[in-house]
């Protein structure tokens, strides 16, 4: 075989020989040939050398792709064949930790390994992984634990999922204490303090927040510079406890003194940042002086000056001592400004926050951190305008018993821009890019506009693959002192792309789904905004806990990056139960005269299931039920986010069962089924499209025969019904500025099956004004109304008659389970829940109506902090028999009806004024109002059966709580 | 014929895997780069060169200067964090003359070359990175320093003791060399400290040969 094959050969026989073959051991590696190839120093058909060897050696593994590469080399008839033999780098994928119930939580484990997606996966950093989980498992009372770590290799993306298995011993207890310093504490005090109890769980959180107590419980005696730390801690393993040595040591009592002013402990507390920290610094006393001072020069004490001391009578005592002297309180009568001719004086005024006194702020408002602060507002705005030598001086003269306040600026000339050069960009020339510099020749030279300029370029070159893109500049004299040469200079760098993107963690989700939301497509460059919104759809989607977005191999030098999309699915089922009720003036079920509604809460419970992501296709189906003496209701609803792959259109389908009583005049139960698409057709505008059918039912007792047709019990209405919304408000359950417009338009047809004919218009306009940072104005408009056609339904004659009245009275082709019922806390607070309009002429309940119109003002304002605010409000409105008797008349009219009776028109003008208290929550302000109507309708009730005619009248005032906003 | 073709195909592979020999391989990473078996070899034969003396051939002889490259590559790394300026074109020409006068135990430079096997640009970078790195200890550890007095009689009575004889320099005398010494010492001390800072802080792995029983056949790359 030596015979056959020939000697082995030395470096001196195969440098300089031409390279036969080049081949890469195994075959399948982490780049392809392609991507190889160019990345050797050595070429088939090329002289060997051996310094080529070592910097392809070199070329390879900066790539990162490799973890250790050798090269072989033999002779061959043609020359040298050259092998390098590879092993692949590894990248961290998935990281769990199993075996371990909390604290610590999961999140906790998996951030205490360090272990970042996309990161190379080594030895070492294995080693301080399982250091660190260790700890922390240790730190929580989990004891002697053992740490499996398990990792699962994917070689066709060099993807490592690392899953740590845990056991540990059951957690420690709360052992002996034992105490060192000179706090005076027993052990049994401390552990009082501490809530450190024998047998308690030891979790580092107990721990801390021992601490933090004992540390407290000194602070609160005047050592604010008490020190309470962990000097040892071991583990018992026959008791499993945990004994800890503390050291707890009081250092000098600190008391704070003030002489000259009396201020109460919270406002102390609040001026004096000494008190928060806990310490006695220099630089906290000087803090807590100036802020001394400023306030009572907001007080009219502009002369007011305040000194500080650290007086130290021992070791273990020491006092800080404010010396205040206040001097005359007066007002700042004047508040002038000289020198400005650059800039007109709005501009200036509108930086400046001293003011002089007015009738509602008499003393004015003055401080001299006021003043500082306004001097570097009138600096800065110039120094943007490139007034470099801009100087302003402020003086305060009191000597005549008020103060005076000026500001002399001297602007100085602005330094322009006489030129402007960009180096640097040749890859991606800057003046081809979509945004304007701040900075141009012939404008102001400012450091501010050079500053913009740079995020503007940095974060464009970022979004277009150059992540190590890095941006200078300099700034040239010219002859002319006030003209400059700026000078931009940017390197590069490289720019990177993509080259696919790895998706990871789906188990019920289907692939299509993440797919449809990837911006992140191969050769693209790298962006980070593209990352940062593909996160945001994926969050979007609602199916995923987390999302983890990062690039593999991110320190390696190839050009193309994979990025891996690492998700964790959220849990399928959710539950929800909550109590709630409505307060109102609420009749009884037993009760069918209207007189019996009574101001009482009617409580109510809600259960809800949802099943998320079904089918893994981001679809939710959601059962939702609802159970109150007014109400028993349950529905079902289906939804896809995304019909027909499209984000723009979403798509319910819902069924509902619903056991009503409308407060005060009927029951009855609904069947009903919705089809609607959401159309979002931009930011502030959507649209749905919408088939309704229902079958509405009414209980023959609860309401009088007379107002429903004799066929009419039960009624199927099919809507086709289409609504436009734009949103332009700031914040939907708490709006301070913007609009809201709506039109619903729903049309009921025999040609879609509905029993009833008839047009329905719904409008809605809002909007929002802020007078001042915290007083808003709001108002809003709606306008409804019916248009039925088709023949009139028959009524039954045996019952009685409803209509006996001159005045209108609602179209009987409107069903009585359609028409527009008002009144509310969301609608006109001068009645009760669906109170307003047409009544029964014999029951006296309300009846509804075919047309509505409410405008409701209210000013907003704040009461109390930033949660509790206030309202004052004025609704008109009312729900009126038709369109064509929608009146904005104030006055009742009362007139004789048929049978000589008098009869009063309900088709007016309410109007109602009130105040109410808002409570702001996470989920939106809990309401009170008080609404006092002024005209609040009469009417009378004639039951019949020897039952007399009686008038009544709804009550002035009106209470309503609720949640949210009215509008 | 077929059987023939598949004979000759068998002995060329045979062949192969019996003349294959290893030429290069990674054996360090240091941070984001790798130092190569060839760069060791090439080191020691560049301090056999600075030395004037043979090139020891013994496995732990390797293990050290591959340590002492690995330092080498640390120190490099944070010369280029503290933005010491590098030796300009005209220092390095000037380096690369006093080089060429110098001797190299019996033989002068050129002939050292051909005798340590290294060529004149390895050994200039070699001597160019010594110069570099006195530069940067002398600014990063000596610069401040001062030797005390109290030092000083402590290190003059270590070197000539308690009480000196009659050939012993006075201490005046022997201050400058002997302050010289304790800054050397000192310097050293620190230096070490700091390389053992700098392992700690960085990626540092030795790296062993592959095995490749586990590595599947062989490509080919046209």
């Amino acid at each position: 075989m030596a015979l056959l094959c020939g000697q082995a050969a030395s470096s001196a026989e195969w440098e300089g020989q031409p390279v036969d073959q080049i081949r890469f051991v195994p075959r399948a590696q982490p780049l392809t040939e392609k991507e190889l190839l160019p990345l050797l120093s050595i070429e088939t058909g090329q002289s060997l050398a051996a310094e080529d060897i070592t910097q392809s050696v070199h070329s390879l593994f900066s790539t990162g792709r490799f973890a250790n590469i050798e090269v072989d080399t033999a002779l061959t008839a043609a020359g040298v064949s050259v092998i390098f033999y590879t092993e692949p780098s590894w990248f961290v994928g998935s990281v769990t930790v199993v075996g371990v119930e909390g604290p610590p939580n999961l999140n906790q484990l998996v951030n205490a390994t360090s272990l970042r997606l996309g990161e190379v996966y080594t030895p070492r950093k294995e080693a301080d992984a399982l250091g660190s989980l260790r700890d922390l498992l240790i730190d929580n009372g989990l004891m002697s634990p053992l740490i499996e770590v398990v990792v699962d290799r994917h070689t066709e993306d060099q993807q490592a999922d690392i899953q740590f298995r845990v056991r540990h011993l059951p957690r420690a207890s709360f052992g002996r204490l034992l105490l060192t310093g000179d706090a005076g504490w027993s052990v049994s005090e401390a552990n009082l303090i501490a809530e450190w109890k024998a047998g308690k769980e030891f979790t580092f959180e107990r721990l801390l927040n021992g601490l933090d107590r004992l540390r407290q419980e000194l602070r609160t005696q005047g050592y604010w510079q008490a020190d309470v730390s962990v000097v040892a801690k071991d583990h018992d393993p026959d008791q499993n406890v945990a004994n800890l040595v503390i050291n707890a040591t009081k250092g000098p009592r600190i008391e704070v003194r003030l002489e000259g002013v009396e201020l109460s402990e919270a406002r102390r507390r609040t001026l004096l940042p000494i008190y928060d920290q806990g310490a006695a610094d220099l630089g906290l006393m000087a803090e807590g002086a100036r802020n001394l001072r400023d306030y009572l020069q907001l007080k009219g004490y502009l002369d007011a000056k305040v000194d500080f001391q650290l007086e130290r009578d021992r070791v273990e005592q020491a006092a800080v001592v404010y010396r205040v002297d206040r001097g005359r309180r007066m007002n700042l009568a004047s508040v002038d400004i000289r020198g400005v001719r650059y800039f007109d004086m709005q501009t200036i005024n509108e930086r400046v926050l001293v003011r002089p006194g007015t009738l509602r702020q008499r003393r004015g408002a003055f401080s001299t951190g006021l003043l500082q602060r306004d001097v570097d507002a009138i600096r800065n705005l110039y120094l943007l305008n490139g007034f470099r030598d801009v100087q302003i001086l402020s003086n305060l003269d009191t000597s005549r018993g008020v103060g005076e306040l000026s500001f002399v600026v001297t602007e100085g000339r602005p330094t322009i821009v006489d030129k402007l050069t960009v180096t640097g960009d040749d890859m991606y020339p800057i003046a081809g890019r979509y945004f304007q510099l701040a900075s141009a020749e012939g404008q102001a030279f400012s450091e501010s506009h050079i500053a913009t300029d740079r995020d503007l370029i940095l974060s464009d070159y970022l979004d277009s693959g150059y992540q190590d893109a890095t941006f200078s500049w300099t700034v040239t004299p010219t002859a002319d002192p006030y003209r400059v040469e700026l000078a931009y200079n940017v390197i590069e760098g490289s720019q990177l792309f993509i080259d696919r993107a790895i998706v990871s963690g789906l188990v019920q989700t289907e692939p299509e789904l993440v797919d449809s939301q990837l911006l992140l497509s191969p050769d693209a460059p790298l962006s980070q905004t593209a990352m940062f919104e593909t996160q945001r759809r994926l969050y979007d989607l609602g199916v995923f806990t987390k999302v983890d977005i990062e690039v593999q191999n991110p320190e390696g030098e190839e050009a193309r990056k994979t990025l891996l999309v690492r998700l964790q699915e959220a849990r399928r089922w959710t539950f929800g139960f909550g109590p709630g009720g409505e307060f109102g003036r609420i009749a009884r079920a037993s009760d069918t005269n209207v007189d019996s509604a009574e101001l009482r809460f009617v409580p109510r419970a809600t259960v809800e299931v949802n099943r998320l992501n079904l089918r893994g296709k981001g679809h939710t189906i959601s059962f939702r039920s609802r159970v109150s003496e007014l109400q028993q209701r349950i529905l079902f609803s289906y939804e896809n986010p995304r019909w027909t792959g499209s984000e723009k259109w979403k798509m319910t389908t819902s069924g509902l069962v619903d056991r009503f009583r409308n407060f005060s005049t009927f029951s009855g139960r609904k069947l009903e089924g919705v089809f609607q698409l959401e159309q979002n057709l931009s930011k502030p505008s959507t649209a749905l499209y919408r088939y309704t059918y229902r079958r509405t039912t009414l209980d023959a007792s609860s309401i009088s025969a007379a107002l429903v047709p004799v066929d009419g019990r039960a009624v199927r209405t099919a809507l086709i019904s289409g609504t436009y919304i734009q949103d332009r408000r700031d914040d939907p359950t708490d709006s301070t500025r913007g609009l809201f417009n709506s039109v619903d338009l729903s049309f009921a047809s025999k040609y879609w099956g509905s029993e009833p004919d008839f047009a329905r218009v719904f409008s809605q306009n809002s909007t929002y004004y802020s007078l001042t940072k915290r007083v808003v104005l709001a108002r809003t408009t709606q306008l409804g109304f019916f248009l039925p056609w088709g023949k009139t339904p028959t009524l039954d004659p045996a019952e009685g008659t409803e209509t006996d009245t001159p005045f209108g009275v609602p179209d009987s082709r409107i069903p009585l389970v359609e028409r527009f019922f008002g009144g509310g806390p969301s609608a006109n607070r001068g009645f009760s829940i669906n109170e307003a309009g047409p009544r029964s002429l014999t029951r006296g309940g309300p009846i509804g109506g075919g047309a509505l119109f409410l405008n409701s003002v209210e000013l907003r304002f704040p009461v109390m902090g930033d949660s509790t605010s206030g309202v004052l409000f004025h609704d008109a409105g009312n729900v009126f028999s038709r369109l064509s008797n929608l009146s904005f008349d104030p006055r009742q009219a009362v007139a004789k009806n048929d049978q000589g009776d008098d009869a009063v028109d309900f088709d007016y003008m309410v109007h109602a004024l009130g105040l109410g208290l808002r409570y702001r929550t996470p989920i939106g302000p809990i309401r009170v109002d008080v609404g006092y109507s002024i005209n609040p309708p009469r009417y009378y009730t004639d039951p019949g059966e020897g039952i007399a005619r009686t008038q009544q009248r709804l009550s002035h005032v009106q209470f309503h709580f609720s949640l949210g906003q009215t509008f | 014929m077929l059987r023939r073709s598949l004979l000759a195909l068998v002995v060329v592979a045979l062949c192969e895997s019996m003349t294959a020999q290893m030429i290069d391989r990674t054996v360090a990473i240091v941070e984001d780069g790798t130092i190569t078996e060839s760069e060791v070899v090439l080191q020691r034969r560049l301090e056999a060169l600075a030395n004037a003396a043979e090139i020891i051939d013994a496995a732990d002889e390797r293990e050290r200067v591959l340590d002492r490259l690995i330092d080498q590559r640390l120190i490099a790394n944070d010369i280029r964090l503290t933005g010491l300026q590098p030796m300009s074109s005209d220092e390095r020409a000037n380096l690369l003359a006093q080089l060429q006068g110098q001797s190299f135990g019996s033989v002068s430079f050129a002939p050292a070359l051909r005798k340590y096997g290294v060529s004149e640009a390895q050994a200039l970078e070699f001597f160019v990175l010594q110069v570099e790195f006195s530069r940067y200890v002398e600014f990063r550890f000596r610069t401040g320093q001062t030797v005390g007095d109290e030092v000083l009689q402590q290190a003059y009575r270590a070197k000539y003791g308690r009480t000196p004889d009659r050939d012993a320099p006075s201490l005046e005398l022997a201050a400058p060399g002997l302050r010289n010494e304790v800054l050397d010492a000192r310097v050293e001390r620190l230096l070490e400290q700091h390389i053992r800072q700098l392992r700690a802080d960085h990626r540092v792995v030795r790296l062993e040969r592959i095995d490749r029983s586990a590595i599947t056949q062989p490509g080919r790359v046209p």
